[in-house]
């Protein structure tokens, strides 16, 4: 059977697509994240050279590239957002800001002034790193281990800056006790 | 539809923008966008940024798949002898 469209007509109709859709992979390439890349390593490379000519009081000065470089990334960001556009993912968000938050909490524990010992140190990092599983599960299944992994983290935090020297006794009861009756919770009346 | 088909899967795309891209009217766009929201191959997203009114278009995965069919047919008619 003869198809209603001829092979002029398909040819154009495909040539037609073609071009359409070269027009739009053209817009698209442009909004691709190239001037965050391109912004983000040339701070980079402005901050490694500074640190490298001037010394170590150059590092002082690193938040003067970094403050620009995020003010500029969001403009580009709201931007481009106007025209090509991803779903906002609001758990998605959430998991960044609890990987930046714990992240900021990395070199306070590991770093920060003394008394805490350094196994105490080592000790609630790990327990935080734990804690930081519970919360990005939390946010991507459960609420019940969002708050555990909140909960338990702060108890950790007050643990080793309020009452290092009783620290042992105070994750004990505070940290190790909540996570065992939060097992009790979820097994007997979660749900 | 071809325009759109070029997107990612989870990307939407501003009337405006595809408008000046294609080269179209207002009108002519939307006609378009009509026919094909009513059979559920592009789904339609009315927003405001700030206090302008935008309009946000995505292709749905029926869109893609009967869209990738028309230009399978297309092609099927170009290469018959």
């Amino acid at each position: 059977m003869d198809s209603p469209v001829s092979r002029e007509e398909a040819s154009r109709a495909l040539r037609e697509i073609d071009q359409s859709r070269e027009a739009i992979r053209r817009a698209i390439r442009a909004h691709r994240g190239h001037f965050h890349l391109w912004l983000w390593g040339a701070i980079w490379i402005a901050m490694a050279l500074a640190a490298h000519f001037y010394g170590q009081r150059a590092t002082r000065s690193f938040p003067f590239f970094v403050l620009p470089g995020v003010i500029a990334s969001t403009v580009i960001g709201i931007y481009q957002g106007r025209q090509i556009r991803a779903p906002f993912d609001k758990r998605f968000l959430a998991a960044l800001a609890c990987m930046l938050v714990f992240g900021l909490l990395w070199p306070v524990i590991l770093g920060g002034p003394r008394p805490p010992s350094a196994d105490i140190r080592l000790f609630a990092f790990i327990a935080l790193l734990a804690m930081q599983v519970y919360v990005l599960a939390g946010i991507w299944f459960d609420s019940y281990l969002l708050t555990i992994g909140l909960v338990v983290s702060v108890l950790i935090l007050i643990g080793l800056f309020v009452f290092p020297q009783i620290f042992w006794v105070w994750f004990a009861i505070f940290c190790g006790g909540p996570v065992v009756l939060s097992g009790f919770l979820v097994r007997f009346w979660w749900r | 539809m071809g325009a759109l088909c070029g997107l990612a899967k989870t990307d939407q795309v501003d009337f405006g923008f595809l408008k000046k891209k294609l080269q179209l009217t207002d009108g002519n766009l939307g006609a378009h966008l009509t026919t094909l929201e009513e059979s559920g191959y592009i789904k339609v997203e009315k927003t405001f940024v700030g206090k302008r009114p935008k309009t946000f278009l995505a292709v749905t995965r029926a869109g893609r798949r009967a869209f990738e069919a028309h230009v399978a047919a297309l092609r099927d008619i170009l290469g018959r002898a």
